[in-house]
């Protein structure tokens, strides 16, 4: 067989990626852009990065979206964690299929009605809107991809890891601090970046379920689009998109480090 | 009579509507070995999870040290278990799995770096310390999952099918040096496991299980040489078994015929048969290798009885023939390959076949 890739296969992966990544690329690139008008370009610059920097409205908007993300998902985290560890463990319960359903709602269920359930809900509760009640409407939301993700990883899990933990003395909290957790953690990080991700990135439910002086970025952003684009929007995208490569990154090279570990010393054969 | 390690009383358990175990009781002394062997679903992996402590029983008591440890949960009883699978922990050194017990006592670290080198020397793992488990060979592995158990020192080991994992010529090897490891521990096992030649070379004594019963319960010899019916006969070593009905005792010999030739009339001693009345159906069992076969000419033999060889196989050491003793009654022989008093026989010819008085064993069912 031959290596490498022919003509055709190089075209269509060049095409793939263009057709995934060429508007990131604009966006990216714009960013730099001197010209106060978005689509034309006027040389490099670093200025807008520097009016983002004085942007206050625009910063109060980000600190809003990475406290709310950074919340949500590690409830979701807790919550998500404890529900797929039962539904993989607990063999029969009354009501286990119910509980599987109530966790996978979330995930199919159109945003816009969570968000307007979510909505009503606070209204009857007489609750404050604010970035409290966005936090617990994306943890709601990311509960169940928690879920998923450490459900799917224990049915892999080896039961009898656990057993032999109990059978050596360790409590049932011990055995999972000890040899449950370590085995599943790359999955529980995974959830949380996950969770992390959807919370930046929800502009429905996030505007639902926020009041006055809780304005996440994507609100912001596009309330601002509607007044017109401004390069700082590109600047500010520009920096999201690093801070999702930043994650994923750190995700994939906690996966390798752990395999790393597990992997130590020379295989040997029987 | 020193009182028993451990003591099971009518021990039940159900999963729904099936029984997993019925009435199971037995005691094991200090130091004892014992082994349960049965097939694959005969309830020796649940009576092995109850001691450990993963499944209670629905009736019964199990007393340890004449204490109920039924109440305990299994991460308080002085009970140690090495898993089938081994579940060595797969993110901790050989070192870190062996010490993971003491740990949990949190005993000082200095006392835990003693006693780990102790037991990894003990399983010959000495310099493996900082190996992972993934880059062990199966053996190693399986050393690795004993010394876990052994750190703790425990009242009762467990072995849940020790050598199953392991390739045949590595089997054989493991069993010599567990024994050896054990007698010198005098630590107390119980040792499942459905492969007949590891529970004959490790246990001082044996557990027949099926579906949920001990059906007998002996030294290996005793199972083998009286098998309390024709499940232990045959899933024990090898042997031929003949329906027969019994016709009345002469002497100290009980007369049976067999039940599919009115004409085959055989004996069996009369102490150790069962207490079947005249005309009652039994099983006649005979161990392949008490049956001696000869040419048919040689007649100065007045018990033997002609057979034809249907089937011969060399095994080495041995060959192993299927005789048809009359119409629809097979027996089987090993006979030694090389000896040099006759020359193998082929199928076809015709033989006659004899067995001393006390090798045929009488069985109720």
């Amino acid at each position: 067989m031959r290596r490498g890739l022919s003509a055709v296969n190089l075209c269509a992966l060049a095409l793939g990626l263009a057709f995934l990544y060429l508007p990131i690329l604009v966006v990216i690139a714009l960013s730099f852009n001197e010209s106060r008008l978005v689509s034309v370009w006027g040389g490099f610059s670093l200025r807008w990065y520097g009016a983002v920097w004085q942007n206050e409205a625009l910063l109060a908007a980000v600190w809003v979206s990475l406290r709310v993300a950074a919340f949500s998902a590690t409830i979701a985290l807790v919550l998500g964690t404890l529900a797929g560890l039962v539904l993989a463990r607990a063999a029969q319960f009354r009501g286990r299929t119910m509980l599987a359903g109530l966790v996978y709602v979330p995930l199919v269920m159109p945003e816009v009605v969570t968000g307007l359930a979510l909505l009503l809900l606070f209204v009857a509760l007489e609750w404050e809107r604010g970035a409290l009640t966005i936090t617990l409407a994306h943890a709601t939301l990311s509960l169940g991809f928690v879920a998923v993700l450490v459900q799917s990883r224990m049915l892999s899990f080896d039961r009898a890891l656990e057993e032999a933990a109990l059978d050596l003395g360790a409590t049932p909290f011990g055995a999972f601090f000890q040899v449950t957790l370590p085995a599943i953690w790359p999955a529980i990080l995974s959830g949380w970046l996950l969770a992390f991700t959807l919370s930046l990135d929800d502009l429905v439910i996030a505007s639902f379920t926020s009041g006055p002086g809780a304005t996440t970025l994507p609100m912001r952003l596009y309330g601002q689009v509607r007044l017109g684009v401004s390069p700082e929007i590109n600047v500010i995208s520009t920096l999201l998109i690093g801070l999702a490569a930043l994650a994923l990154l750190v995700a994939s090279l906690a996966q390798k480090l752990v395999r790393a570990r597990t992997e130590a010393g020379a295989p040997m054969r029987d | 009579m020193p009182p028993a390690l451990l003591a099971l009383r009518g021990v039940c358990k159900r999963f729904g509507a099936v029984p997993a175990l019925a009435d199971v009781g037995f005691n094991l002394a200090a130091g004892e070995v014992l082994a349960i062997l049965g097939p694959s679903g005969c309830g020796k992996t649940t009576l092995l999870r109850i001691l450990a402590g993963f499944e209670a029983p629905d009736e019964g008591t199990v007393a340890l040290d004449g204490r109920d440890i039924l109440p305990v949960p299994p991460w308080r009883r002085p009970v140690n278990m090495m898993f089938q699978s081994y579940a060595l922990f797969p993110h901790l050194t050989v070192e870190r799995n062996v010490a993971f017990g003491l740990r949990q006592e949190r005993l000082p670290r200095a006392e835990i770096a003693a006693r780990v080198a102790e037991v990894l020397a003990l399983v010959r793992l000495a310099g493996l310390e900082r190996r992972m488990p993934h880059a062990l060979s199966g053996g190693q592995r399986q050393r690795v999952a004993l010394a876990r158990a052994l750190a703790k020192k425990p009242r009762l080991l467990l072995l849940d099918e020790p050598m199953a994992a392991l390739d045949r010529r590595l089997r054989e090897e493991t069993q010599v040096e567990l024994l050896a490891l054990q007698r010198r521990l005098g630590i107390a096992c119980i040792l499942v496991t459905h492969d007949q030649a590891e529970a004959m070379a490790l246990a001082h004594r044996i557990a027949v299980m099926e579906k949920g019963r001990i059906v007998q319960l002996g030294s290996p010899a005793e199972i083998y040489r009286r098998p309390a019916n024709r499940f232990v006969a045959s899933f024990v070593g090898d042997a031929s078994l003949v329906a027969v009905r019994v016709l009345g005792q002469e002497g100290g010999m009980l007369a049976v015929v067999a039940a599919a030739n009115d004409t085959l009339h055989l004996s069996v001693p009369a102490s150790t048969a069962p207490a079947l009345p005249p005309g009652g159906m039994g099983w006649l069992m005979l161990r392949p290798e008490a049956v001696q076969v000869a040419p048919a000419s040689r007649t100065e033999d007045a018990g033997a009885l002609a057979a034809r060889i249907t089937h011969a196989s060399y095994a080495g050491a041995l060959m192993h023939y299927r005789l048809a003793l009359a119409e629809g009654i097979e027996l089987r022989a090993s006979r030694p390959a090389a000896s040099g008093d006759a020359p193998p026989f082929a199928p076809g010819d015709a033989v006659r076949v004899s067995w001393p008085p006390g090798a045929a064993v009488l069985l109720a069912e």
